[in-house]
């Protein structure tokens, strides 16, 4: 049973069995032919607590997420955020300008915006399919 | 591909294998949320905490336009709904991977008292919405003391 799920999941890049309770957060990841966008759910963060680093063609992020200070002395009635510290890395298929990287944070969402060097731009053709 | 022989060494217990079903399926599920589209039943996640003051709900809605969040709470209940949008692609932006979702929620909750509706406060925070629910009056624990017999029994 494991291994189908994990295959059937698998195929579509997705990690799916995150340890129970534990928060990692949820990436969306689009292309154009200029750049590639990264964008992450990271809810109740600062963005000081963020970071984000590029190493060969892997973005991760990482960093921990803390309950807010004004939750202590009170008596739960219901939990289900999780918290911990969290890293994501997500490999890039394109070489990026590392230096021209740009990351805000807005709304609890991180958008990482990573510009293809004109190599990868040049690189990203469309195949013309001839039809017989 | 299994896990363990079919036809091993013994049977399991019958309850630990309703056990380890009712986790793989939780995981199964857990799986599915993971993979973006549709926001489940369960969402935004929240976290309620309360004292004698009243309650405080944490709910987790990043990227959400605060304008698009509608509270409400009548007696004790409070109803928190409203609507993600996705965010809308470039002229010839694509996906890879797509986790987060989108779509309309609502969520019902009911709190262990009555709420003094004209005193709730709502703030909105790095994705995080806060409400704070004030206790009713009447909802309010009152210390009652308890009278010594003994003393009156000295008194007279």
């Amino acid at each position: 049973m494991d291994h189908l799920f994990d295959d059937f999941f698998e195929s579509f890049g997705l990690t799916p069995f995150e340890p129970f309770g534990a928060f990692s957060p949820r990436v969306d990841v689009s292309e154009t032919d200029k750049e590639i966008k990264v964008s992450a759910e990271l809810p109740g963060l600062d963005e000081n607590d963020i970071e984000v680093s590029l190493a060969r063609n892997l973005l991760t992020i990482s960093g921990e997420k803390q309950e807010e200070a004004e939750d202590k002395g009170k008596n739960f009635y219901r939990m289900e955020r999780s918290y911990g510290s969290f890293r994501r890395t997500i490999p890039l298929m394109v070489e990026v300008e590392a230096d021209k990287i740009k990351a805000k944070f807005q709304k609890g969402v991180l958008t990482v915006t990573l510009p293809k060097t004109a190599e990868a731009q040049r690189q990203t053709r469309r195949i013309p399919i001839k039809t017989g | 591909m299994f896990r363990r022989p079919f036809f091993g060494y013994g049977v399991t217990p019958p309850w630990q294998e309703m056990a380890r079903l009712q986790r793989e399926m939780n995981r199964l599920f857990d799986a599915f949320s993971l993979a973006g589209g549709r926001i489940g039943p369960n969402y935004p996640a929240m976290n309620v905490r309360t004292n004698d003051e009243g309650a405080v709900v944490t709910a987790e809605l990043p990227g959400i336009d605060p304008e698009d969040i509608d509270i409400s709470v009548v007696g004790d209940t409070l109803t928190l709904s409203g609507s993600l949008q996705p965010e809308t692609l470039k002229e010839g932006e694509t996906y890879h991977r797509r986790e987060r979702g989108f779509g309309k929620f609502r969520r019902i909750f009911q709190l262990p008292f009555q709420v003094e509706t004209d005193q709730v406060e709502a703030s909105f925070k790095n994705g995080v919405l806060s409400i704070s629910l004030p206790r009713a009056e009447q909802d309010k624990s009152k210390k009652i003391v308890v009278e010594s017999t003994q003393k009156k029994l000295e008194a007279k």
